[in-house]
């Protein structure tokens, strides 16, 4: 009687899949609102671009200037100037999206080669953590864009302050953004793959990759969207 | 299936069975302090915004910590391995014979998750409550410095979301946890683990929140505007902390609720034969998915300001302020009604349940309350008709605040037509119904004046608004909250909460709500800013009387509480279903067995059948 | 009794029950909330008060109905019996009565909207007119105000009775909220951004402004006055001011 509780209790693996399925696609829709509000942010800032200042401030260039050369140069006389940044490389950042296309394209096929037949699994194993490579890839590429990001000294009532453009803040915030979803993928592709090496994972219970398959598209999709406003719409 | 693993480990749970809540505070504390000497060493010290940096480090060492130490991480941790779950360790997670300690574990069972959000609400809105006495206290006569302005400004912030997070969850937590699954037929929630996980990702946040008026406090509120932000000690950056720890838990909740109640109900359970109670919290909780993503974006903007050097909110740079209200209050005003509907689900099953009636045209209510939800996502700049962001759209952010009240009309409609000729039975959860109706038109009917332009030039930023909304949160959510709790009680313990102390509590409350809230409309209307720390001699009468009344809400919740304390021990025992409900959660015993049901039931009709043929 | 008789007795009893507290909320209106409010020393707060009159009045006949049920629902459907009542009939939707109801509450948010709209209408004139500007600028804990076209700079504010004045409002450092109460005129001092309002006072007399946002410790002593003077005076005054930057 108990056992037959016990397996009476246990659901069938395609009503669980739908169940995570919906799942996950609320939490994309969560997603989706995170990443609209930065777009939000970023179109509102440039379209105010209050005193001008959506890439232009008033300060000294401080990337590879520590405190004390700042502060040297303003001993020596220099002051601060009306600085008009220029927008980070455009092919840098199509580059950058590109990488995160690719890496979901890779885990797409990989899931393809899964789901095909028996020796799918090793091929899986493979060919997901070539595709979380690519992601730490990313995460490198996104860590040198996030250092181009100008960053300034501004020197107010005897105290000096680092400052961004309004412009640069959104670029940061955007970065960081991107690192996160992209260290949630590394994190969701190695453990596929480790999953698939100990038969976790396998040619009849592929039902948790497609989850992260549909996560990864939308980051992909994401970051290609963002690559687009943030290339398209950066001018003063 | 796994018979083999589960005989050589037939003993479930693991590194789990070691892990409970005194783990996970020390491991917080000492992943925060690790945190806080890390960055104490590695960072640099003269830099802009140290002091914010290793705060807001200190405080996610805390989360990583707490979350570690509870057994939060093990699940994914184990997924990463491969190494999954096996039936013996479900069962250990579900709490199976451990008796009270799963209630300090990271326990999936549905049932303890709930009673766990029993305590964290009373726990949020007990810490809110006192700083509320703090601020009544202070506001007593004019000019009385019962704390200095800086603490002052600190409980206020404070005190605001303290009791905003714990009426999100007051209604949510307990009730879509420990109800919600037996009323559409399920054994569990959709995602055990993922229920355990918002709950103690919620009590992660709460010391953050309290911690942060130890250590400086903030100046500027709940609504956090930039650029004072900017200016505020480093109690702001736990404050932050504590919202992003938040809308994680809020985030996890949503989405497990809603598949839920989408994909675990029981054979006959069609959507139109829902409790009306499934249908709010899938409203809030969706609503809520839609609403705290800004949440976690406006406090993420803000610390970014505040540590690195970001100019969003900070004009000198090139942000604005405008920014920072126009995110906020895309989160703001949805929050409103992620409050509101699952309260107003209770009180819709406890009208039908204690008229003997069937709900009142069911699907106009549903239809009303999809219609809260679709509108209050578009109405967010009514907060911001003073701030001078777009005057233009002044005129159309009006339009449809006012068309609001035609779904709160619908609410009204159907709490109305239910009760209607009714044989009304005035046990306690429906003594707090008519209160919620009585302080609900109240609130809703100020909210018509301010949403006019014009009045709210006069009244915005005033202790009308004040008033206005605490009719709204403390009349009737608060009062839907705590009817809810009188309702469901005994299907938790077994126990009725005491009728004596419980009608004493109610009378001192809605009093009180009238007493203090009246009175503060009165200091409104004759001119008195809100957020005043001090006041002009003419505020002096209803201040005053405003005071008494907050001391008479307290008083009756602390009768409350005694109530809800010694009646959980020994109180009168209530049966499975002692009011005569019908929707699923009085069909199984009391104290409800671990998966609810031992056979799954088949439904044929919805739970409101009431002087209807049985069929 | 039948269940019809029943029915028709608790309408007239509702209807009753209605009617006084209709009355009631009419008078409070009326009456109590001009007495409750400010003086009003503008057009523009007078409105303010007119709107909140009528919508009271407008309001009080909705809230009246629902607390008619209550009260009837409370004394007369009240079930007096031991346990668990016998059930109660099965109601479960009336169509005639939902679509009345949803009629009538959009007839009500369709009048508050026009009513809205109007008054948004008709009380812009100030602004567009504008036979003076004053910049107002709120600074951690003080207002000050600069007369345009002249040198002059005062903590009180001074102003000519019946002229329209426009108020160029921004901040120094934090959010404020210049408010004038007895004028019924509010909006936000930003920092970097100056923001609109406008009034015609038509009272002499002296008033009071108050900041509205939170803006550090001293936010509730932000407080100053309005000196609305005849016009003479006014000239007067602005002519006795030293030039100040």
């Amino acid at each position: 009687m108990n056992d037959l509780n016990a397996t009476s209790h246990h659901e069938a693996p395609e009503v669980v899949d739908h169940r995570q399925r919906l799942g996950i696609w609320l939490f994309i829709g969560g997603d989706v609102v995170t990443t609209g509000a930065l777009i939000f942010t970023y179109l509102y800032l440039r379209a105010v671009n209050t005193s001008g200042n959506w890439m232009a401030i008033t300060g000294l260039p401080a990337n590879g200037r520590s405190a004390e050369e700042v502060q040297g140069v303003l001993d020596a006389g220099g002051s601060m100037q009306h600085i008009i940044e220029a927008p980070l490389s455009a092919s840098f950042a199509w580059i950058l999206a590109l990488v995160m296309v690719a890496s979901a394209a890779i885990f797409w096929f990989g899931e393809s080669r899964l789901r095909a037949n028996e020796a799918g699994s090793k091929a899986f194993v493979a060919i997901s953590i070539i595709a979380g490579l690519a992601v730490v890839a990313y995460i490198v590429l996104s860590i040198v864009q996030l250092r181009q990001v100008p960053q300034y000294w501004r020197v107010e009532h005897d105290s000096s302050l680092w400052i961004y453009t309004t412009y640069g803040s959104c670029m940061l915030a955007l970065g960081v953004s991107a690192v996160i979803h992209a260290l949630i993928l590394a994190f969701l592709a190695f453990g596929s793959a480790t999953r698939a090496a100990v038969g976790a994972i396998g040619h009849d219970r592929w039902f948790q990759v497609r989850l992260v398959r549909y996560f990864w598209v939308w980051v992909a999709l994401s970051t290609v969207i963002l690559t687009f406003v943030v290339t398209t719409l950066n001018s003063n | 299936m796994n018979s083999t693993l589960e005989q050589h480990h037939v003993v479930g749970g693991g590194f789990l069975r070691r892990l409970n809540f005194g783990t996970a505070a020390v491991s917080g504390l000492v992943f925060g302090f690790i945190a806080w000497a890390l960055s104490h060493h590695f960072l640099d010290d003269s830099g802009q915004g140290f002091a914010d940096q290793v705060t807001v480090l200190t405080g996610c060492g805390w989360v990583v910590g707490f979350l570690l130490g509870i057994g939060a991480l093990t699940g994914p941790g184990k997924w990463f391995t491969g190494r999954d779950q096996n039936h013996a360790d479900e069962m250990y997670l579900a709490g199976k014979d451990l008796g009270r300690k799963r209630y300090f574990q990271y326990t999936t069972d549905h049932k303890v998750v709930g009673v766990q959000y029993i305590i964290a609400t009373m726990v949020l809105l007990g810490a809110g409550g006192i700083l509320a006495m703090g601020i009544r206290t202070n506001l007593l006569t004019p000019g009385n410095h019962f704390v200095n302005q800086q603490v002052y400004n600190g409980f206020l912030g404070v005190h605001g979301m303290l009791m905003i997070l714990g009426l999100i969850v007051a209604v949510a937590g307990p009730w879509a946890n420990f109800v919600l699954p037996i009323q559409v037929g399920a054994r569990d929630m959709a995602f055990p683990r993922l229920n355990a996980l918002s709950l103690w990702t919620l009590i992660a946040a709460i010391p953050l929140l309290l911690g942060s008026l130890a250590i400086g406090a903030m100046d500027m509120g709940w609504v956090t505007q930039g650029p004072i932000s900017d200016q505020s000690g480093i109690g702001f950056d736990l404050f932050a902390m504590s919202i992003i720890t938040f809308t994680i838990s809020t985030t996890v909740a949503g989405v497990n609720t809603i598949c839920t109640v989408l994909t675990m109900r029981t054979k006959g359970m069609t959507m139109e034969r829902l409790p009306i109670f499934a249908w709010a919290s899938i409203f809030a909780a969706g609503l809520g998915l839609y609403a705290f993503p800004f949440f976690l974006v406006v406090m993420a903007l803000n610390l970014a300001d505040r540590m690195v050097g970001t100019s969003f909110f900070i004009a000198s740079g090139g942000g604005t302020g405008w920014l920072q209200e126009n995110l906020f209050w895309l989160m703001g005003h949805p929050e409103v009604y992620v409050i509101l509907l699952p309260a107003v689900g209770a009180i819709l099953e406890i009208a039908s349940v204690f008229s003997r009636k069937p709900l009142f045209s069911y699907r106009t209510v549903v239809g009303g309350m999809a219609g809260l939800c679709g509108l209050s996502a578009l109405v967010w700049a009514h907060h911001m008709f003073t701030t001078g962001w777009a005057p233009t759209l002044g005129g159309p952010f009006m339009l449809t605040t006012e068309l609001i009240s035609i779904p709160t009309g619908v609410i009204f409609l159907v709490l109305l037509g239910t009760i209607w000729r009714g044989n009304i039975w005035m046990k306690m959860p429906m003594i707090w119904v008519f209160g919620f109706i009585v302080n609900f038109i109240v609130g809703g009917i100020t909210g018509i004046y301010l949403s006019d332009i014009p009045v709210d030039n006069q009244m915005h930023g005033t202790m009308f608004v004040v008033a206005h909304f605490h009719y709204v949160f403390v009349g009737s959510v608060l009062f839907g909250a705590i009817g809810a709790l009188f309702y469901w009680f005994p299907k938790v313990s077994g126990r009725f909460i005491d009728e004596k102390m419980g009608r004493i509590s109610f009378w001192l409350v809605f009093i009180g709500t009238h007493v203090t809230f009246i009175s503060m409309f009165v200091s409104g209307l004759r001119g008195m800013s809100r957020r005043y720390s001090s006041y002009a001699l003419i505020f002096e009468h209803t201040n005053f009387v405003t005071t008494i009344g907050a001391y008479m809400i307290m008083a009756g919740m602390l009768v409350l509480l005694g109530a809800v304390i010694t009646s959980w021990r020994s109180g009168v025992p209530s049966g499975p279903n002692p009011w005569g409900g019908k929707s699923l959660e009085w069909m199984v015993p009391t104290p409800v067995p671990l998966e609810n049901f031992e056979v799954l039931p088949v439904i044929t009709s919805d739970p409101y059948t009431y002087g209807e043929a049985k069929s | 009794m039948t269940s019809n008789d029943n029915q028709k007795k608790n309408l007239r009893q509702i209807f009753w029950i209605w009617l006084a507290i209709t009355v009631l909320g009419v008078v409070i209106g009326i009456y109590g909330t001009p007495w409750l409010m400010p003086t009003s020393a503008s057009n523009t707060m007078h409105l303010s008060i007119l709107t909140m009159v009528v919508f009271t009045v407008a309001a009080a006949p909705v809230a009246a109905l629902v607390y008619a049920v209550v009260i009837v629902a409370l004394t007369k459907w009240r079930y007096k019996g031991e346990g668990i009542p016998p059930d109660g009939p099965p109601i479960r939707g009336n169509s005639p009565v939902t679509s009345v109801w949803l009629v009538v509450s959009t007839l009500l948010t369709v009048f508050l909207l026009v009513w809205g709209l109007a008054l948004l209408a008709v009380d812009n004139g100030a602004e567009s007119k504008s036979e003076m500007t004053i910049d107002v600028t709120g600074q951690q804990w003080v207002w000050s105000f600069g007369y345009a076209g002249t040198q002059v700079h005062s903590h009180d504010l001074y102003l000519p009775v019946d002229t329209d004045v426009k108020f160029e409002v921004t901040s120094k450092d934090v959010v404020h909220g210049f408010w004038i109460v007895q004028m019924g005129i509010k909006v936000n001092a930003n920092p970097g951004a100056i923001t609109t309002t406008a009034v015609t006072p038509n009272r002499v007399g002296t008033f009071d402004i108050r900041c509205t946002e939170i803006c550090g410790l001293n936010h509730a002593f932000m407080v100053t006055r309005v000196h609305v003077l005849t016009k003479k005076n006014f000239e007067h005054w602005l002519a006795s001011q030293p030039a100040t930057n």
